[in-house]
């Protein structure tokens, strides 16, 4: 059995960038089969911990591979290469900031220092800011670019604190320290969580998503909705549920904004009226849900609930893209009956949304009902009523929103003509298969979720405050 | 005092990040606070009476009662990235300014 | 109203983070600098202990660096460094991709006079060459990679006020830029292959204090200072080149 070094999903994209400067002819090339290379060595990676330049932990870098890292790594890059393949065209000019900005999401993921975890951080904001210039609303990518600037020295300011009061910024050694003598260390932790927060789109510092993701076509849209925002929310998950420790004070503060995160977003996305805002605003109020699922010691369903909505908002950004551009514009009424002259994609597109919202026979009603069942069983009540109502109105908006799309219109016949991606067949065909896998994968994960939710388990759900997870699969019934 | 007065340069870097609204006045904010903050991590490795943590003839021995360097190699990082930071947000600037003819944000987002 | 609003919010903050996380006269919230992580780095000892550290004469040691923050740089956080790399990388890119890529010539609005013209030729040797000392002698004194390449972008800069910078050594640029970044990269992945982890210190490590000590530092350090230095060159190009179009 082969058996490589992680430091390759860092090291091959950036020297890939870096040569790419030479040979600016190939740049498409070197663009997949650097994105297919990074999905082969991330099948290969084994658990463990890998010393950089030989110097052992708690004084060098580590990486750190364990079943969180494996799994995460893996849906990221699948997700990274699919987009890649899709959007060669658009992405010809941009090559080396996308393989730079892989390598920075897998350097997210993986790393075991938190000073380390900044400088990936920077890379990948400013890779981010790049990729999003691409969309020419240069003065809502400086928007973005100046709230990422205070929202890493945010980070870099609780950082700075935290090493003062314990001398360390490895992860593993961090943890230890922390939960000996925690006391001290709310401020520090507030501010990293604030920081953090700026890239999760947390209610009051994500204005500057709704600047971007507004005007996002069928790359950035996915890239920056998606992945970007699901890798952030990943890293939250490891730095608040393995890393710092918290009294309940601190938790309920940071809960308390996550909660607005998930009023405010749910109440922007029900008024809006156009297709790509309704998904960023359901977004954001799904980054407050997952935050404060991991924050509330459910990591494990908050883990599979960022994979999953992933996935799902990743399909509906990169359709609702391509609809923008196609038809000029992404209102309800220009873009009513769009999918009745392009019903594969409208299928997608369908599933996708009935899985956000957390409509039976999908993924994500699995993942909604597991939440919902243990919330019960701790005897909390107000939590999951409110998680249920958001659920209703998330349901209510995209149900309208997806109905709106398939409606024929007045006075249509055959539908709006609108094809999607009528140019290019290649691009067609690999829009369908694409955009069909994955809604397919989330209906036979919502069919058969066993697998998933093991993993999950075995990933997050060991530190779970000692509340044992209890999980609902369709085997048994009630598993634990 | 150090702390004190590089955490109120951090601070006063975002009030003018806040409250400005030209985006030249706005980079000049951003570097202001990173300044700030690399001000600030430098103290954390700092007390009275320390040397420079560089061997040399006159400072011989690894014995000797030296800063903690962890800090300043951190400080070297980040001003690496504050300088790529600000590059990419200056041509941001003169992309806008051709764009829109003006640098008040205020404006451009009250024309479009 | 609004900035009088603000300036008290920041003023609580400061004094907030202050009194709360900073000012601790008894130090239970400071952990004592022998204690922390770093002393080990000073010490030389993160992989075994190796007793006292003399100038001149220790040899063999993990980390053969006179300069302890440069040994901690590019020797025991070698990876941030990469990191570091990358983001000027990336930013030169950034830069590159918003003014619109190579193609125009630099018209200066002066005309560069004898004076100007062979002043700057003289200049920039003498300024090259500071900049590759700076870089060369960076795991002995202050200094280092970056800011030499800083300085080596400061005497590109001196000749193409003089108007002696052209396209063609733009694009020799470029392929420096590349050509180190990749070669850094490379270097790590020798280290992965040769000696089981990535960027490790694969020659040995000579006496500290020493020009040739401190085993492949001296050389990443080069990598990194032609790296920094033709990105930010490429950097200053750019903008030189939109100033003056408009």
């Amino acid at each position: 059995m082969m058996n490589l070094n992680p430091v390759l999903t860092i090291a091959l994209p950036l020297i890939l960038a870096f040569t790419k400067i030479m040979y600016r002819r190939i740049a498409n090339l070197f663009l997949i089969v650097g994105s297919l290379i990074n999905i082969f060595v991330v099948m290969f990676l084994k658990e463990g911990q890998y010393l950089m330049g030989g110097y052992r932990p708690p004084f060098g870098i580590i990486l750190q591979v364990d079943t969180y890292a494996l799994y995460s790594l893996l849906v990221l890059n699948v997700l990274f290469a699919a987009l890649m393949l899709l959007v060669t065209k658009k992405a010809e000019n941009l090559t080396s900031s996308s393989l730079i900005a892989l390598a920075a999401l897998n350097g997210l993921i993986l790393t075991g220092d938190l000073f380390n975890l900044f400088v990936f951080l920077e890379i990948a904001t400013i890779a981010a800011l790049i990729l999003v210039s691409s969309i020419k609303k240069y003065h809502q990518a400086f928007n973005y670019m100046v709230a990422g600037a205070i929202g890493s020295t945010f980070y870099l300011l609780g950082l700075g604190l935290l090493y003062k009061q314990y001398g360390t910024l490895n992860m593993a050694r961090m943890h230890e320290l922390m939960a000996a003598s925690p006391s001290g260390s709310a401020v520090a932790v507030i501010l990293i969580f604030i920081g953090l927060a700026v890239e999760i789109k947390l209610m009051p510092f994500s204005s500057w998503a709704a600047g971007v993701l507004k005007n996002a076509d069928e790359w950035i849209g996915p890239m920056i909705g998606a992945i970007y925002g699901g890798v952030m929310m990943i890293v939250v998950g490891r730095l608040f549920t393995d890393i710092f420790v918290m009294d309940a004070k601190v938790r309920l503060m940071l809960s308390l904004l996550t909660l607005i995160t998930l009023v405010g977003g749910e109440a922007a996305a029900f008024q809006s009226r156009k297709v790509r805002e309704v998904l960023l605003y359901s977004g954001v109020a799904q980054a407050g849900l997952e935050a404060l699922l991991i924050l509330n010691g459910y990591p494990a369903i908050g883990f599979i609930l960022v994979l999953s909505n992933m996935t799902a908002k990743y399909v509906m950004f990169l359709l609702a893209g391509y609809m923008a551009e196609e038809a000029g514009g992404d209102d309800f009424d220009r873009l009513t009956g769009v999918f009745r002259s392009n019903p594969v994609h409208g299928f997608a597109f369908t599933v996708a949304g009935l899985s956000l919202a957390g409509l039976p026979l999908f993924f994500g009603f699995i993942v909604k009902l597991n939440l919902l069942y243990n919330l019960m069983l701790s005897h909390s009540y107000w939590l999951p009523a409110l998680i249920l109502s958001a659920s209703l109105v998330e349901g209510i908006y995209m149900l309208r929103m997806i109905l709106g799309l398939w409606r024929l219109p007045e006075g249509h016949r055959g539908g709006l003509q609108v094809r999607i991606l009528g140019s290019s067949h290649r691009r067609k065909y690999a829009v369908y298969t694409i955009s069909m896998v994955l809604s397919l994968a989330l209906i036979l994960f919502g069919l058969a979720p066993d697998n998933a939710l093991s993993i999950a388990r075995r990933a997050r759900g060991a530190d779970t405050d000692g509340k044992p997870l209890v999980l609902i699969t369709m085997k048994g019934g009630i598993g634990q | 005092m150090m702390e004190l007065l590089s955490l109120s340069l951090l601070f006063l870097g975002i009030y003018g990040l806040v409250t400005k609204h030209h985006i030249l006045k706005m980079i000049v904010s951003l570097n202001v606070m990173e300044t700030g903050l690399n001000l600030f991590i430098t103290t954390l490795g700092y007390q009275e009476g320390q040397i420079a943590p560089i061997l040399s003839s006159q400072f011989p021995s690894s014995a000797l009662n030296f800063v903690d360097p962890l800090p300043q190699s951190l400080v070297l990082t980040s001003i690496v990235i504050g300088v790529g930071t600000t590059a990419v947000a200056l041509a941001y600037a003169i992309k806008i300014f051709k764009d829109h003819g003006c640098l008040d944000l205020e404006k451009i987002e009250g024309r479009l | 109203m609004k900035k009088i609003f603000v300036l008290g919010l920041m003023l609580l903050l400061v004094i907030g983070i202050y009194q709360l996380a900073v000012y601790d006269p008894l130090h239970e919230r400071t952990m004592a600098f022998e204690d922390r992580d770093s002393q080990a780095y000073l010490d030389r000892s993160v992989n075994g202990d190796p007793g006292e550290v003399v100038f001149g004469k220790s040899t063999n040691l993990e980390d053969g660096a006179a300069n302890t923050v440069a040994a901690i740089v590019v020797d025991y956080r070698s990876f941030d460094t990469l990191g570091e790399v990358t983001v000027l990388f990336i930013s030169s890119l950034g830069v590159a991709f918003l003014s619109g890529g190579f193609g125009k010539t630099i018209r200066l609005k002066h005309k560069p006079g004898f004076v100007l013209r062979y002043g700057a030729r003289f200049v920039f040797g003498i300024i090259l060459v500071f900049g590759a000392y700076m870089f060369l002698h960076g795991h002995i004194t202050p200094g280092g990679g970056f800011p030499g390449g800083a300085i080596i972008a400061a005497s590109a800069l001196v000749l193409s006020l003089a108007g002696e910078i052209s396209g063609e050594k733009m694009k020799a640029f470029k392929i420096l830029e590349g050509a180190a970044g990749t070669l850094y990269v490379l270097t790590g992945i020798v280290g992965l292959y040769m000696a089981g982890f990535f960027m490790q210190n694969v020659l040995p490590s000579g006496i500290v204090g020493h020009l040739f000590s401190a085993g492949i530092m001296p050389l990443i350090y080069l990598l990194i200072g032609l790296k920094v230095g033709s990105e930010l060159t490429g950097i200053l190009d750019y903008f030189l080149r939109e100033e003056v179009e408009s």
